[in-house]
């Protein structure tokens, strides 16, 4: 389970190795609180969706895998959805149609799909922990990064007599207001991509494993 | 045969349990998201006619796409003005409408309540600005159904949501007529 659970944070990110679940990230990556709301949603419906189907693998037959596995998602993302809008109103509107949007969505369905499908229901929550986690930290640094570069500012919660904002001295006078649109995001994920895959050993090509 | 009918029993079972989280979660957060609803449309009301009173809702019966109006005072006596909630179609999807309209059917303000277009589609509509085009319409000025009719600068805004501003007009059209034929008095 713990080797199910690390494999998600480097070796196999979802989203920077993988590049899995791009939807979201494109859409809620501009700020930090959204993208922690939308990375914790995701793991949340991805951890139910995964163990649930590797509970359910016996009983569902192959070909209704995906329609189970839809409606398990799709449950979860529309409880989701209503929780969000009723106690974080501000945060539905922002996340809006995105939340619903996780029924389908390309991380969930492979985990449970892929993984879950040969797997134990503790180790599919292992996984789906791992994954989740890599994809939740992932999205927080392209959306650290767009937001410092691209607004000038950090979005926290706000607490008390803190705003929740916190402002980049030079950065959120004159911000580069590129990184904060949506070819922003591919730029950033493109440069956190290559710095993932320069750090992982080089995969062996269909050749190399031929010869070994 | 057996073993299919099992296999649909199972994945009946699998589907009723979604149903009842979805309708759970709907139970436990129904009256949450009726409160946001009443404040958000409160404060609108406020943003349209501010210092004014308002009444209760008032509904209207029947297939009318004026689904009701709250009376609307800025001081002791009859109702002066209303805001009519209207309902539209716009880009894949309806949304609703208030619209504050005086006596003579005239368009004092207007704000979008409910927008259930394709997401993104309407959204300049969405900002207060986007009805300023049509306030002072309705009575002596027509609704301007036609965007070709609006100023260089109005024009530029609704290019792009043609479909929106469409239904729009319509609807406020339509609030105004039936403020015009006394409905709000009846």
């Amino acid at each position: 389970m713990i080797q199910a659970f690390r494999k998600g944070l480097a070796d196999e990110n979802p989203l920077c190795v993988r590049l899995l679940g791009l939807c979201p990230v494109l859409a809620v990556s501009a700020r930090l609180i959204d993208a922690f709301a939308m990375g914790l949603t995701l793991l949340a419906i991805l951890a139910i969706t995964n163990t649930a189907m590797s509970a359910l693998q016996t009983h569902v037959p192959g070909r209704f895998r995906v329609f189970v596995c839809t409606a398990i998602a799709g449950s979860c993302a529309s409880a989701a959805d209503l929780l969000m809008q009723a106690y974080m109103p501000g945060l539905s509107d922002r996340l809006g149609i995105f939340v619903p949007l996780l029924t389908v969505n390309s991380l969930i369905l492979d985990r449970a799909l892929g993984f879950a499908k040969d797997s134990t229901p503790g180790m599919s929550f292992g996984d789906a922990l791992g994954m989740g986690t890599g994809y939740l930290l992932a999205l927080l640094g392209i959306a650290l990064i767009r937001e410092i570069l691209g607004s000038g500012t950090i979005t926290l919660v706000p607490i008390g007599g803190f705003s929740g904002t916190i402002e980049v001295p030079g950065l959120s006078q004159s911000p580069i207001r590129l990184v904060s649109l949506s070819a922003g995001t591919f730029l950033v994920l493109g440069y956190a991509k290559a710095v993932f895959d320069m750090a992982r050993p080089p995969a062996k090509t269909n050749r190399e494993e031929d010869k070994a | 045969m057996n073993k299919h009918a099992l296999a649909a029993g199972k994945i009946a079972g699998i589907c009723l349990a979604c149903i009842l989280l979805v309708v759970l979660a709907r139970l436990l957060t129904a009256s949450a998201i009726e409160r946001r609803g009443e404040r958000e449309t409160y404060q609108i009301l406020e943003g349209l006619a501010p210092g004014r009173a308002f009444g209760m809702f008032r509904p209207v019966e029947g297939k009318h796409p004026v689904l009701g109006f709250y009376p609307s005072w800025s001081g002791p006596g009859k109702a002066e003005t209303c805001i009519v909630q209207v309902q539209g179609n716009g880009y894949g999807g309806g949304f609703s409408l208030l619209a504050h309209c005086a006596d003579d059917g005239e368009i004092l303000g207007a704000r979008l309540l409910d927008n259930r277009e394709i997401p993104g589609m309407g959204k300049a509509a969405q900002s207060p600005e986007y009805m300023d085009k049509f306030v002072g319409t309705g009575a002596a000025k027509p609704v301007p159904l036609d965007p070709k009719k609006l100023s260089q600068k109005d024009l530029a805004a609704v290019s792009g949501v043609s479909v929106t501003y469409a239904g729009i007009a319509r609807a406020l059209e339509q609030a105004s007529a039936f403020v015009k034929a006394g409905g709000s008095k009846k």
